[in-house]
C-alpha cells in the first residue's frame, strides 16, 4: 500500500477511511482465523486497527511503519487475539509503541479508543449527536441551539451531563 | 485557572497563535490541568474518529461492501480442494493421451496413404524419382515432361515438398496445362500433403474431389483411398 495514504489521513479523513477499508478490509478477513466473526466484530477489529493508525500519524511515529498493509494485518491479528481473550490490552502495536515512547502516550492512545467506544456502544443518540457538535464541528452553545432546536441553557446543561456520563463509562470500561 | 472553553479553543484551533505558547506553558505546569487537557484531547479524538469512521461506514454499508464480502469469503475445504485437483489431473491426461492419439493417427493415415499409393502407383509415383522414371501418361505421349511435374519428382526434403506444393497450386491454375497434366497435378499434391502430415480434412477433400470425378485418370485409387480410411476419418475428423 502506498504511504500516500498517510497524507491523505491528514488531509482527507473520510476519503482515506474509505480507502482503507476498500483496499483492505477483504484482504485482511479472509484469512481463515477470522471465519467465526460475524461482520459487526470484523469491523470493531478493523476499527482498532484505523484509530491506531490514525493516532499515530496525528502524532508522526507512523513513519516507524515500513509496510502499512502487514501493520494493519498484524494489528487486525492482535486486536483479534485480545477480543478472544476479551481482555482489554494494548494491541501489539500499541505495546510497541508503548516500549518507544512514554506512558503517557499509551495512554492517550487507550483513553480514545474507550471514547471511541463508548460513544459507538453505550451514548444514547441524543448526548452522541450534541458532543459530535460541540468536539467535532467546534459549534459553541448558541449554534448548537439553534440548529438542535433547544435553548441554550438547555445546550449548556444537556453538554455537561452528556460530557460527565461519556467519562463515567470510559472510566468503566477501563476498569 | 485555565477553563474548558480556552482547551476546546485550542483543540478546534481557534486560539490566537502568540497565545497558544503561553496556554501550553500553562497546562504544562500544573499536572491536574494537563490531565483535564489530555483528558479532553482524548476526548475530541475519540468522538472525531467516530463521527468520521460512521459515516463511511454507513456509506459502505449502503453501497453493499459487507454483503458482497460476505459472499466473497469462500472457504477452502481440503476434501473438496483435492477432489477438484484429482479431477483436472485425470482431464489433463486424458486430454494428453487424446491428443498424442490423433497426432499418431496423423503419422498412420500418412504412411498408410503412401503405402496404398505406392502399391498400385510403383511406376508413376514419387517412388520413381531418381530413376529417370516419369508418369505413365507422359511416358505414352512421348512429350516433354511439364516444368512442374518434373520439379516434383525431384524433390527430396519436406522444404523442397513445400516449394512443389506451392508450385502444384499454381501451375494446375494455368490455363495452358494439358487435362492430362492437372490430374497427375492432382494425384502428386495429395501425396505431396501427406508427406507434409497435413491435416486429414484438407486432404480428404482433395481425394473426394478426384473420387466424384469418373473421368479422372486416378479415379479408382482416390476411390479405393477413399473406402479405405473413410473409418478413420470419421473417428477423428468428423
Amino acid at each position: 500500500m502506498d504511504k500516500s495514504i498517510i497524507t491523505l489521513i491528514e488531509t482527507n479523513r473520510d476519503e482515506a477511511f474509505k480507502h482503507l477499508y476498500e483496499a483492505l478490509y477483504n484482504k485482511i478477513f479472509s484469512a481463515k482465523r477470522y471465519k467465526d466473526l460475524n461482520v459487526e466484530d470484523k469491523v470493531d477489529i478493523f476499527h482498532d486497527a484505523l484509530l491506531t493508525f490514525t493516532l499515530k500519524v496525528e502524532d508522526g511515529s507512523i513513519s516507524e511503519v515500513k509496510n502499512i498493509e502487514a501493520w494493519f494485518s498484524g494489528v487486525c491479528k492482535n486486536n483479534f487475539y485480545n477480543k478472544i481473550k476479551s481482555e482489554i490490552k494494548a494491541t501489539k502495536a500499541q505495546e510497541e509503541f508503548q516500549e518507544r515512547n512514554s506512558n503517557e502516550s499509551a495512554t492517550y492512545y487507550e483513553e480514545v479508543r474507550l471514547v471511541f467506544k463508548v460513544m459507538r456502544e453505550s451514548l444514547d443518540e441524543g448526548c452522541a449527536e450534541l458532543l459530535t457538535q460541540y468536539f467535532v464541528n467546534g459549534l459553541d452553545f448558541d449554534e448548537i441551539a439553534e440548529r438542535m432546536n433547544y435553548t441554550r441553557s438547555y445546550v449548556k446543561n444537556k453538554k455537561s451531563r452528556c460530557l460527565k456520563r461519556l467519562k463515567s463509562l470510559v472510566k468503566n470500561k477501563s476498569l | 485557572m485555565i477553563s474548558e472553553q480556552e482547551m476546546m479553543d485550542y483543540l478546534n484551533g481557534k486560539m490566537e497563535t502568540v497565545k497558544r505558547k503561553d496556554f501550553l506553558n500553562q497546562v504544562n505546569a500544573s499536572e491536574k490541568t494537563k490531565k483535564e487537557f489530555q483528558e479532553l484531547k482524548a476526548i475530541k479524538a475519540g468522538i472525531t474518529f467516530n463521527s468520521i469512521i460512521s459515516k463511511v461506514e454507513s456509506e459502505l454499508k449502503a453501497s453493499g461492501f459487507f454483503e458482497e464480502n460476505q459472499a466473497k469469503v469462500v472457504r477452502l475445504d481440503f476434501r473438496k480442494v483435492t477432489s477438484i485437483a484429482a479431477a483436472a489431473l485425470i482431464l489433463i491426461f486424458i486430454g494428453l493421451y487424446t491428443y498424442s492419439g490423433i497426432n499418431y493417427s496423423n503419422d498412420a493415415l500418412a504412411n498408410s496413404g503412401l503405402s496404398l499409393l505406392n502399391e498400385r502407383l510403383t511406376e508413376n509415383t514419387l517412388n520413381a524419382k531418381g530413376q529417370g522414371g516419369e508418369l505413365p501418361a507422359i511416358e505414352e505421349s512421348a512429350r516433354p515432361v511439364n516444368p512442374i511435374i518434373s520439379s516434383v519428382l525431384n524433390a527430396f526434403t519436406a522444404k523442397d515438398y513445400e516449394l512443389v506444393l506451392k508450385q502444384i497450386q499454381l501451375g494446375r491454375a494455368s490455363e495452358q496445362l494439358l487435362e492430362v497434366d492437372r490430374m497427375h497435378l492432382d494425384w502428386m499434391e495429395i501425396q505431396v500433403l501427406l508427406l507434409l502430415e497435413r491435416p486429414e480434412e484438407e486432404v480428404r477433400l482433395i481425394i473426394e474431389k478426384i473420387a466424384k470425378n469418373k473421368q479422372h485418370y486416378y479415379n479408382a485409387q482416390a476411390r479405393e483411398l477413399l473406402n479405405k480410411h473413410i473409418s478413420l476419418w470419421r473417428k477423428f475428423v468428423l
